[in-house]
């Protein structure tokens, strides 16, 4: 299955159905089960927060939408993930076009050890997008990036040579210069100071618009600041997912409340 | 000791002061009564001297309400717990008030009036003050059911205004050179149904903590 046979029909925002569906989801390393039959919907054009305490689940969950698991030999999957009407997890799609569509974003910025431009140029080459249309792309990821301001000037200087929040913005940029449909951003913010948190955090709220997000926290607070939705994992399971404003002032789980109170034993 | 366990001893002393401030809004509606009932202007005056009391006991709680919601970022129950603090703060300062102007009534009506005090007013200031031992026990317990209760109580102290009120009304033909007087045992019968309309609220927020949505007792 080729690139052009994912998201080809973009959703409107605020559609009906759900941009994503993962049903009956587990994820299995070996015989190990860390993702429990999981099912529940990625709402287009908001902000999904994935929250839980460490080796809940939820990174793995988030790693299997694009499949970045099939890396791990031990990893293989039962259930679902629907998305414009194809399963992501049918042995027939091709990973390279999944992962254009649905881009990622890790916990420590990783641009490559090139100059700034490169970093968004590499995969735009590799994909064989014309010549003519690059320079426009870049800058426009960088705009989205909230980037452009700061590296206009010194796009050919080496990405290394910003600090670490411009590096994981940066890393955003570069997700976004394939045009994806959804990003998943897996602990975005943990390794960057208050400040560059503050403007990832901005950043996440402005792309919603143009984008379907996905987030794995740590941050409770931020996932309440950035996230219309929010799902609580906990050994593998979801325990509850729903609206955030309802979660974090009126979770229906008991181990919800726990969590979210700090009486987690 | 862990930050949860601070959090939570903390928690625990904002309700100990709430619980607290409820027993002293209850006696100073007993005292504003007494007074009425014995003419007792010296205390009446004391009433009203002390009044800064509870306001600066409500400022207090919100303070600490606020300080917790900055350092603790709280969710959930915990949220709730503290909004409904800084909300029951309010009303028991606003019944404080009401007891206030009891006071203030019963030195208009000065030492030496001859009119009868209607005994309702003072069956109405009983059903109040069980209604804040109600509250107490539903705020400490988180008892929604005693909440409910907290209606029905109500409601009886509005008929009884209502009595009062109709009684009021003929004193008011029959002795119209007492008006003044008759007024002020109006605005006092007033003054307990108020008091008792903000323990009202106060099931209410109990409600909404426990239930995590909000519910009209009224209804």
């Amino acid at each position: 299955m080729q690139a052009s046979d994912l998201g080809k029909e973009k959703k409107e925002a605020n559609s009906v159905s759900p941009l994503m569906d993962i049903k009956n989801l587990s994820v299995f390393y070996g015989d190990k089960e860390a993702v429990k039959n999981v099912s529940m919907p990625i709402e287009g054009n908001k902000v999904t927060a994935f929250i839980g305490p460490s080796g809940c689940g939820k990174s793995t969950l988030l790693r299997t939408i694009n499949r970045m698991n099939d890396q791990i030999d031990s990893a293989h999957y039962k259930g679902e993930i629907m998305y414009d009407g194809v399963n992501l997890l049918d042995k027939k799609i091709d990973v390279v076009s999944l992962r254009k569509e649905i881009g990622m974003v890790f916990q420590e910025p990783n641009p490559f050890p090139k100059p700034i431009i490169t970093n968004l140029t590499h995969a735009l080459k590799f994909y064989r997008t014309k010549k003519s249309e690059i320079q426009g792309i870049v800058e426009t990821a960088l705009k989205q990036a909230a980037l452009w301001d700061e590296v206009k000037n010194r796009l050919n200087s080496s990405a290394q040579s910003l600090s670490g929040g411009q590096q994981q913005r940066l890393c955003i940029a570069r997700a976004l210069a394939l045009k994806p449909q959804v990003l998943l951003l897996d602990e975005p913010t943990s390794a960057l100071d208050p400040i560059s948190s503050a403007k990832v955090e901005d950043l996440i709220i402005e792309l919603k618009q143009h984008y379907t997000i996905a987030i794995v926290t740590h941050n409770m607070e931020q996932a309440a600041r950035i996230s219309d939705y929010t799902t609580f994992m906990y050994n593998g399971e979801l325990i509850e997912y729903g609206e955030t404003s309802q979660l974090f002032t009126n979770p229906k789980e008991q181990r919800t409340e726990e969590y979210l109170t700090g009486k987690f034993s | 000791m862990t930050t949860r366990r601070f959090f939570t001893e903390e928690l625990n002393e904002l309700q100990v002061k709430i619980a607290e401030l409820a027993e002293d809004t209850k006696d100073v509606l007993k005292k504003s009564v007494d007074a009425l009932f014995e003419k007792d202007i010296d205390s009446a005056q004391s009433i009203i001297d002390n009044d800064h009391f509870f306001n600066q006991k409500e400022q207090m709680i919100n303070e600490t309400a606020m300080i917790l919601i900055a350092k603790q970022q709280p969710v959930a129950t915990d949220l709730r717990r503290l909004i409904i603090a800084i909300k029951i703060s309010a009303d028991l300062e606003r019944m404080a008030d009401h007891a206030k102007n009891i006071a203030k009534s019963t030195k208009r009506l000065g030492a030496h009036h001859n009119i009868t005090i209607n005994p309702e007013i003072r069956e109405m200031a009983n059903l109040a003050m069980g209604m804040v031992d109600i509250a107490k026990k539903a705020y400490e317990t988180e008892d929604i059911s005693l909440a409910k209760e907290l209606a029905s109580n109500d409601d009886k102290i509005d008929e009884k205004y209502g009595e009062v009120t109709r009684e009021l009304l003929e004193e008011t033909a029959n002795n119209p050179q007492q008006i003044q007087h008759i007024m002020q045992m109006a605005f006092t019968s007033r003054y307990i149904e108020r008091y008792a309309d903000h323990i009202t609220n106060i099931g209410e927020s109990i409600f909404y903590l426990v239930k995590g949505v909000s519910y009209d007792l009224n209804d």
